[in-house]
């Protein structure tokens, strides 16, 4: 009886430490652990970030209707940088979320389609409709970046360079930062540009 | 043959038509939305002053019109976008200074928020005409190429050159009246420096920013903060200092006004300053560069 009533009164106050821990746990804070997930990708894997501790991480948000994710794959920039990482064995996630109903919202099918048909390479596409995992990450654009070290801690949250337009003529003159960050990381060196404001189109969340 | 040859015609027209189609889609033009395509609204390059006097400065703008919906973005875009940007193609020895923003409005879409405007917004630029015209009279023309995004739920970049055409003259020109209302309206809403007298600073505390402005021995800010709810809106300008997003609090204190404005997430470092704009509950809008102190006990 007094379990049951302690139970019973544990709950609203579960509820409060939740709501007062959401603000907290919304953000991906860079020099802190990336917060963990479990997400399904675009063939039903569930992939669980806890799983790739001992490798590099990459989270790229993506909406293929997006101008400034378009810049980035019609160049061929974006596919040339996942074949590039992910065979030195580097984690790469491409995460879609877009709500149903929304641009860039995709199925499973046409994703697959999608990845063939750019010749992109990443490990996984996580699928998020909800938008769990961008809320979680506090991702804000197409493209987002989002670089995670072998200790399972964040090192890199900002955009893909340091060129915030449309024009796919700017990549060759750009700073890449995730390559930059990749490559410091790699040499046992701080990054040196570990945040910047990411530029992009608005993630398509559901409301 | 002649026969053949038309009927072949035929069956390939449609064929190139859509070859040529194609090969336009993928123009540079077509990556940035053509000259006036899709725009969602209009652009025009206005003057405030119907002709130009040597060697005196005068005032143009870039005129967006946008549809309903639509909207284009502030210097600092805020989480998404981007501003417009534009290119001046302008006669020998004339110069324009930089764009000049008004206070831009919060576009709240959660768990985002970005700054930019709705409707008609003009951005100003400053033009210097040189003191002497080799010519003698005649019209100058004055060209702008411009790139901007505008965005629904969806965005488009959009890219259009617009130009201006008006007479050299001497004699105080005349105003043009088609536009002394926006730019007058425009002026309004442009950031003024803070008065000498307020005195604004930033405490740094946990995760917030807590800005305090005392108006100091001016009436100039609590007159103009007014009866209204909402006493004060910040805008930042540089990015990764503030979570945009975030609800800020504002609230009237004795002699002064005080905003609790959320740290960004990409925070990593204490900032020295916070620079932005704080547009009071009549409109009025202010630039605030404001030190930042931080609070040992807490942090």
């Amino acid at each position: 009886m007094r379990r049951v009533m302690i139970r019973f009164l544990s709950l609203p106050l579960l509820t409060a430490i939740l709501l007062l821990a959401l603000p907290v746990a919304w953000a991906a804070q860079v020099g802190s652990p990336a917060p963990d997930f479990t997400a399904t990708d675009s063939n039903g894997k569930a992939h669980h970030l806890s799983e790739y501790k001992g490798r590099f991480v990459v989270l790229e948000w993506h909406n293929r209707d997006c101008p400034y994710t378009r810049k980035h794959y019609a160049s061929g920039n974006m596919e040339r940088l996942q074949k590039e990482w992910t065979g030195k064995g580097v984690v790469w996630f491409t995460v879609i979320s877009s709500a149903p109903g929304t641009q860039g919202y995709v199925t499973a099918d046409d994703e697959n389609a999608y990845v063939a048909r750019m010749h992109a390479s990443p490990t996984a596409v996580l699928l998020d409709p909800e938008g769990s995992l961008g809320r979680l990450y506090g991702a804000k654009t197409t493209p987002h970046m989002f670089v995670i070290n072998p200790q399972g801690v964040l090192i890199y949250n900002g955009a893909i360079d340091d060129k915030p337009t449309t024009d796919p003529a700017d990549i060759s003159t750009a700073k890449n930062y995730v390559q930059a960050a990749l490559e410091e990381a790699m040499a046992g060196q701080p990054v040196s540009a570990p945040t910047s404001r990411p530029y992009g189109c608005s993630v398509k969340y559901a409301h | 043959m002649a026969i053949l040859r038309h009927h072949f015609s035929r069956m390939l027209r449609p064929v190139l038509l859509s070859l040529l189609m194609s090969l336009f889609a993928f123009s540079p033009g077509a990556a940035w939305g053509g000259q006036g395509a899709a725009t969602h609204g209009s652009l025009e390059l206005i003057s405030e002053q119907q002709s130009i006097e040597p060697g005196r400065e005068f005032s143009i703008g870039l005129r967006f019109h946008l549809e309903k919906g639509w909207h284009i973005y502030w210097v600092n875009p805020g989480d998404s976008g981007e501003p417009p940007k534009v290119n001046w193609e302008l006669p020998a020895g004339f110069r324009a200074g930089d764009l000049q923003w008004p206070a831009p409005q919060r576009l709240d879409h959660p768990p985002l928020t970005d700054f930019g405007y709705e409707g008609e917004v003009l951005l100003l630029a400053q033009v210097h005409p040189p003191a002497r015209f080799a010519g003698g009279g005649g019209n100058a023309t004055l060209a702008a190429d411009v790139k901007w995004l505008v965005c629904r739920d969806i965005c488009g970049p959009a890219h259009q050159r617009v130009t201006l055409s008006l007479p050299i003259k001497t004699g105080a020109p005349k105003g043009d009246p088609n536009w002394r209302l926006l730019f007058e309206r425009t002026r309004a809403r442009l950031p003024r420096p803070a008065p000498p007298n307020w005195k604004s600073t930033v405490l740094a505390e946990g995760k917030d920013f807590v800005l305090s402005i005392d108006w100091g021995a001016s009436q100039t800010g609590s007159n103009q903060t007014g009866a209204s709810k909402t006493p004060a809106t910040f805008f930042p300008l540089e990015p990764l200092q503030i979570e945009n997003a975030a609800p800020q609090r504002a609230s009237a204190v004795p002699g002064g006004i005080r905003l609790t404005l959320e740290k960004s997430d990409q925070l990593l470092k204490p900032i020295a300053n916070l620079k932005g704009v704080i547009v009071l509950g009549n409109g009025r809008a202010y630039l605030i560069d404001a030190p930042v102190i931080q609070n040992k006990r807490r942090t």
